[in-house]
């Protein structure tokens, strides 16, 4: 028997282990006796004498494979196979629909709209208002900041542009809605009830982009009317006895 | 009897060599035999279900270097846990070799 | 000599591989809202949608005959909703889905609230849209402590069977239901089906408190009503005259 012949017999008994890990006790194996080999050749052994003596030192092959094989339990394998299989299941859930592959740029979206927030043009392509493109106002603009927690959700009012849109002086702030948690929902019941209103109390419509195309941010362009001498716009809205009231003052060079 | 003594305290000799420095397996045999005088003189097959089921259970971990030989093998390191069993493995041969040596020594003395 | 790197071993590997599968789990619960493991994760994440903060659940209810046989209703409640939402297996999802709600709000000052969820069960696409029942959900919160049971006055064809009947094109069903305490607060749900041959169009249901001696406290119309279907066809069951 030769060292590899020796290392065939002991695998053979080694039917829990991976190919991994038999190749690795087989390499263990294959360089302990080329040590003992080598020992022997230095006192001056032949290299066939050499491995007889080292073969006959390893013992016998069947029982070091028994012996291995009981060294490794099948529990771990068991769990890392589980392991496995769980997160195969995660991925193809993740992928399983068109939704749910949406959902990832969703989440990314939702993620990047609180350090970088769309402008109003970008909010307004592909909307619609009364079966007409979106328009968004032209004019004036300034960046405002003001944020409302509402329930688990930031309302966050970063635009104002104030301008002529089709002949009426109208002020149009951009807004977003998401989850305080990045990765949460939008609570889309409470920000049905939004409204628009201009100082004198004239209401406009709330459009809302791509309605509820993604369930994690929201972009609003609130629109109301002004008047030369307007310092404001106001969102309202009420929602399980809590009234939130917001006041978007306009550009500080006010309404033309 | 003397093969039974081998391979159940096997795994405590193994510990305590590795307790002074990492070796690799045929590093251990050579080790082995000559601190005990030759007394332990296993076959050195044997050697590595031990130390494979040792490292399952966490005693030792491994690592792969090159050895003095120039050669890379497989080193052995005594791990936290391996250092508290042998310590108490150690402990537990100490009472038992010293209840044997009473005993023979009170078989001695009433054979004398 | 340099320790290099230490080398895996079954437990090891198996460790790294759970980490991994966990964090997985974790990213795809938080972000994608699937792979849902448990149904009570549903649950939250529709009182998330619905802006409930705070809610625990009041009851649960397995309701294998809807849906599919894991289906579980939840009620959950705080101290301004209650929330009626279902959680069941489903092979779209990978894991738990479901979330077909109703959400009552209890902050107007009233004896009892009420809310209604109706799931038809009609035949699947290819045949005709036939509907077979109605699946009525009634729960709600009973705030008057003068009210010890509550009844539900369900509007059904005459001639149904057990109907009360109050005209010739209308009869009713009187359906006792049990008011249960949680958290200090007293809860009812009630289900009940009724067959195609049942269903009015237009029924307007009503629930009534009673006190302890039987008399009537309140008779209040269910106002807040949600649709669902098992199948594919959605909304309110067809009249005879639209199937046809």
């Amino acid at each position: 028997m030769d060292r590899s012949e020796y290392c065939a017999q002991v695998l053979s008994h080694l039917r829990r282990l991976s190919r991994r890990e038999r190749e690795a006790v087989r390499a263990e194996l294959e360089e302990h006796m080329e040590d003992h080999i080598c020992a022997l050749l230095d006192l001056g052994y032949d290299a066939q004498l050499a491995e007889e003596r080292t073969m006959a030192a390893m013992g016998d092959p069947a029982e070091v494979g028994r012996e291995m094989e009981k060294q490794y339990p099948r529990g771990w394998n068991v769990a890392a196979g589980a392991a496995l299989i769980l997160s195969i299941f995660v991925i193809f859930s993740a992928l399983s629909s068109s939704y749910n592959r949406r959902m990832i740029g969703y989440a990314w979206e939702s993620v990047v709209c609180r350090v970088s927030p769309p402008e109003p043009e970008e909010i307004a392509a592909g909307m619609f208002y009364r079966q007409e493109p979106y328009i968004p106002v032209s004019g004036v603009r300034e960046k405002v900041d003001i944020q409302r927690n509402i329930g688990n959700d930031v309302l966050w009012i970063y635009r104002i542009t104030v301008g002529d849109q089709d002949g009426v002086q109208t002020a149009e702030a951009a807004a977003c809605i998401y989850d305080k948690i990045p990765g949460g929902l939008v609570s889309f019941p409470a920000f049905n009830e939004l409204l628009v209103e201009s100082q004198r109390g004239e209401q406009q419509v709330l459009c809302r982009q791509g309605a509820l195309a993604n369930p994690m941010m929201w972009n609003l362009l609130l629109r109301a009317p002004v008047r030369p001498g307007d310092d404001h716009i106001t969102l309202r809205y009420d929602w399980l006895g809590e009234t939130v009231t917001v006041d978007i003052p306009l550009p500080k060079e006010g309404v033309p | 009897m003397r093969k039974k003594q081998q391979i159940e305290h096997t795994p405590l000799l193994v510990l305590s060599l590795l307790a002074v420095e990492d070796m690799y397996g045929y590093q251990m045999i050579l080790e082995l035999a000559r601190r005990s005088n030759r007394t332990f003189d296993m076959k050195e097959g044997t050697l590595y279900p031990v130390l494979h089921g040792l490292e399952q259970q966490g005693y030792v971990e491994a690592y792969r270097q090159e050895a003095p030989t120039g050669r890379v093998r497989k080193y052995y390191h005594l791990t936290k846990k391996g250092g508290e069993a042998l310590r108490t493995e150690s402990e537990s041969w100490r009472r038992y070799s010293g209840a044997v040596d009473a005993v023979l020594r009170s078989s001695a003395l009433g054979l004398a | 000599m340099r320790r290099k790197k230490r080398l895996l071993t079954r437990r090891r590997r198996a460790l790294r591989c759970a980490a991994a599968a966990l964090v997985l789990l974790i990213l795809a619960q938080t972000f994608l809202h699937t792979a849902l493991l448990l149904p009570i994760q549903v649950i939250r994440r529709v009182e998330d949608q619905q802006g409930v903060q705070g809610a625990r659940v009041v009851r649960r209810q397995w309701e294998p005959k809807v849906y599919n046989w894991t289906n579980l209703f939840y009620l959950t409640a705080n101290d301004e909703t209650v929330l009626f939402t279902n959680a069941y297996i489903t092979a779209r999802t990978w894991g738990w889905g479901g979330g077909h709600t109703v959400l009552l709000d209890c902050t107007a000052e009233k004896p009892i609230h009420a809310a209604q969820k109706l799931i038809s069960e009609d035949t699947g696409p290819g045949k005709d849209y036939h509907c077979y029942g109605i699946h009525y959900f009634f729960f709600g919160r009973v705030d008057d402590p003068s009210i010890e049971t509550a009844e539900i006055r369900l509007q059904v064809n005459p001639g149904y069977e057990g109907a009360a009947v109050e005209n010739v094109s209308l009869g009713y069903l009187q359906l006792t239901v049990p008011i249960f305490q949680r958290n200090g607060c007293r809860y009812f749900l009630a289900h009940h089906y009724v067959a195609e041959v049942g269903l009015l169009r237009d029924g307007g249901n009503h629930v009534i408190g009673k006190d302890r001696e039987g008399n009537t406290v309140t008779t209040l119309q269910i106002e807040e009503t949600s649709y669902a279907s098992t199948s594919v066809v959605k909304g309110p069951p067809k009249t005879a005259e639209e199937r046809t």
